[in-house]
């Protein structure tokens, strides 16, 4: 009996994961999957299958491509904005040994304040012309007419974003940083010895070596950028004109305004799916890696 | 030795787990000091005496001086005035999203509190509400009550709820400011316009409706506008599906709604920088003749001003009608009240509720909380203003005249408490013809569909008829 258990004891430490993993993970995932094919209003005791009809009501809707769109904005803006401060700022800290720790720190300011706190800060502070940043530029020089770029019907979704990575730059500076210092010292001093300069360090010895982190921390970004909703909904609520809706805000309105449980969960299993994709190339990528 | 250990750990954690899983009832927790009336105690736990059953009821996150008014005039008002149950009073800051989630699972407080009649209906569908016709018969809620309110609040011609305080839209004006220019309070939609010309050009903010905080604000020039220009009789086709939104009186006031919107009648670009507070701040500070916004207007007035001379020098005055002689008001309320279905105590479920159906009732809790707690009763109109001061005075004022106008079936429609959920959602998106996104046809193109899938959910609620 306690050969037989000592032999199944990973199973026995396996399972509250998994127990937690089915219970808030699988079965919603599974409950809303269905949700999706009915159209549950979130309170009746009935939901009356209909098939792929939320979905095909989805893809008429304009709002959802504007949302979708945004989305797609949101994901290229944070694979390229933070990811290159996060980088840059990570390469100059690297060997500034005694300021680095301070640095990191006030850096990391952003990262932990809560997102209502940024995003008041943003909102009535920086991006206001009438009590804000840009009211004193505005009263500064009278010929500027500064205007709040959140309603701005080209720039709205930029603008938001804007918010979050400034928030979140410096979580992907400390992450590269880390990553940094896992190079091989001798692999540095080896391409310095041979001369190489800072650009052919990078690229050559740096880049190769924390190859690994900066792919997961892309297909992070990949999945939170459809996972977008605290800063949107607390700056725009989606708003002006639906110019800054993403698909997580637009979810909820269904769902909490409109009460249309299955179309929101339509909607929730696309921003799914997005993930999944973006999980699966992670785990293709994963596996070429080891191969080779 | 070690494995085994490690397996007993893992079976006290799981098991653990599993405890943590166990249902307990919804309204076990001890709300973290956000509870008041009833020290915490469960439903059915008997006080001192042992006699008393408590009541509970959620409400949104108030402030203190709100939460003074709601301890003073509810809880212990109620409590002394019988000796049966004793009211407890939950503040929750998303009470609305809590109230789905608990009424979804079968659970949820005695009292329910929702955004208004509209969001009734749909929870009624289902018997989640009890039905309150007993009740209504019982203490006589129906003479009560305005007509128009009780009409809303029924469903089929059932009652499943009762208002909270009005909350029709009307002009909010700086005293000083008229008398200064000259100007006197529009008595008529031409004077109001051309005073906002005049504004605008004297290098004020014609008018000013704040939407910074909140899109969904979008719903207050909507509704005034609808009642104010394609009137109470078209907007009363459209709810009712006698006419569709896309219709010309429609159309006309859509049109308007951008011409206010372009013109800047609600503050031009600003619209999208200022809250409510802000442009109260703004109209007593004398930077705007006018601001727009519905009868709890009073309580962000209260909030910001500087002195009680800010706040006699704030004027409210009904919003006159483009295309009548007398204004309309929107109907509109803040809040509902229902029953939930799964109520152990409905009777003194609806003793609150009666209680709070009374002219003292809301008289009282208007003079330390004006703006929200104007119940439409129909005898409102016999409350003594004089007996109150400052805010709180005109407050009692104001709701008097809109419950004289109610009493004449001079009303109109609020977004918010009367459109069924889609349409409501789909009208919020006036921005969308203030950006030049949509056509107004295609907006009430819009409308229309989402009025059919309302109709189709069986999402409507009863409509009172006005006065045309």
């Amino acid at each position: 009996m306690i050969k037989q258990l000592k032999k199944h004891a990973y199973l026995a430490l396996l399972l509250p994961s998994l127990l937690i993993s089915v219970s808030i993970v699988v079965i919603p995932g599974i409950q809303t999957v269905y949700s999706s094919l009915t159209d549950w209003n979130g309170f009746a005791a009935k939901k009356t299958f209909i098939g792929l009809q939320n979905y095909a009501r989805l893809f008429q809707d304009p709002y959802f491509r504007i949302a979708l769109k945004n989305n797609l904005i949101w994901m290229l803006l944070f694979l390229t904005v933070p990811v290159a401060m996060g980088m840059a700022m990570a390469l100059l800290l690297l060997h500034r040994r005694r300021s680095r720790n301070l640095l990191q720190m006030i850096f990391l300011i952003p990262y932990v304040l809560a997102p209502v706190v940024t995003a008041m800060i943003f909102k009535n502070i920086i991006y206001s012309p009438t009590s804000g940043f840009l009211h004193f530029l505005n009263e500064l020089n009278q010929g500027l007419s500064l205007k709040n770029p959140l309603t701005n019907k080209d720039f709205g979704i930029i603008a938001v974003a804007a918010v979050d990575m400034w928030h979140f730059w410096s979580y992907l500076m400390i992450i590269y940083l880390a990553a940094l210092r896992q190079t091989p010292q001798d692999q540095v001093e080896a391409a310095q010895l041979d001369g190489a300069s800072f650009p052919q360090l990078f690229r050559h010895v740096y880049l190769p070596n924390i190859k690994p982190t900066a792919a997961l921390m892309s297909i992070m970004i990949v999945i939170f950028s459809f996972l977008a909703f605290d800063y949107v909904n607390l700056l725009t609520q989606g708003g002006p004109a639906h110019y800054t809706e993403v698909l997580a805000t637009l979810a909820y309105t269904k769902a909490f305004s409109e009460r249309r449980i299955g179309m929101a969960s339509a909607i929730s299993v696309v921003m799914s799916a997005f993930g999944l994709i973006a999980s699966i190339l992670y785990t293709r990528l994963t596996i070429r890696e080891e191969r080779d | 030795m070690k494995k085994l250990m490690s397996v007993l750990l893992c079976l006290v954690i799981v098991l653990s787990l599993l405890a943590g899983c166990s249902k307990t009832p919804p309204d076990s927790g001890k709300p973290d000091g956000n509870t008041t009336g009833a020290d915490g105690a469960g439903n059915d736990a008997p006080d001192a005496s042992g006699e008393r059953k408590t009541i509970t009821m959620w409400f949104w996150g108030a402030s203190d001086y709100q939460r003074e008014a709601m301890d003073q005039y509810l809880i212990e008002g109620f409590n002394s005035s019988q000796d049966q149950y004793t009211l407890s009073v939950e503040y929750r800051a998303s009470v609305d999203n809590d109230i789905a989630v608990a009424l979804s699972g079968g659970a949820g407080p005695d009292i329910v509190y929702g955004s208004g009649p509209a969001f009734v209906a749909g929870y009624a569908a289902e018997g989640l509400f009890l039905n309150l016709d007993s009740y209504s018969q019982q203490y006589g809620w129906k003479d009560r009550l305005v007509g128009a309110y009780y009409d809303l609040c029924s469903i089929d011609g059932s009652l499943y709820s009762i208002p909270g305080g009005m909350s029709n839209y009307g002009i909010f004006y700086n005293i000083r400011v008229l008398e200064k220019n000259n100007w006197s309070v529009p008595a008529s939609y031409e004077d109001l316009t051309s005073i906002m010309d005049q504004a605008s050009a004297a290098g004020m903010y014609s008018g000013l409706i704040g939407a910074k905080d909140w899109r969904y604000t979008n719903e207050w020039p909507v509704s005034m506008l609808l009642t104010s220009v394609a009137g109470p009789e078209a907007v009363y086709k459209c709810l009712t599906g006698e006419q569709k939104w896309n219709s010309p009186q429609i159309v006309e006031a859509v049109e308007e709604m951008k011409v206010w919107y372009d013109k800047g009648y609600m503050g031009g670009d600003d619209y999208w920088n200022l809250d409510a507070n802000e442009i109260f701040s703004l109209l007593m500070a004398g930077e705007t003749p006018f601001a727009f916004a519905p009868l709890n207007g009073f309580q962000w007035a209260k909030n910001v001003a500087l002195s009680e001379e800010d706040l006699a020098n704030v004027g409210f005055a009904l919003l006159p009608s483009k295309n009548s002689a007398s204004p309309a008001v929107s109907l509109g309320a803040v809040c509902s009240f229902s029953i939930n279905a799964r109520s152990e105590h409905p009777d003194g479920a609806a003793a609150v509720l009666d209680y709070m159906l009374t002219a003292d009732f809301a008289a009282g809790m208007s003079s330390q909380w004006p703006g929200y707690w104007g119940i439409p009763v129909a005898d409102f109109a016999g409350v003594d203003a004089s007996g109150y001061e400052g805010t709180s005075r005109q407050y009692i004022e104001a709701c008097s005249n809109v419950v004289d106008a109610l009493n004449a079936g001079n009303f109109g429609f609020g977004a918010s408490t009367c459109f069924p959920a889609s349409t409501y959602e789909a009208c919020i998106d006036i921005d969308t013809v203030w950006y030049g996104e949509k056509t107004p046809a295609e907006y009430l193109d819009a409308m229309d569909a989402a009025y059919a899938s309302d109709a189709a959910s069986g999402a409507i609620a009863s409509i009172p008829k006005p006065a045309f």
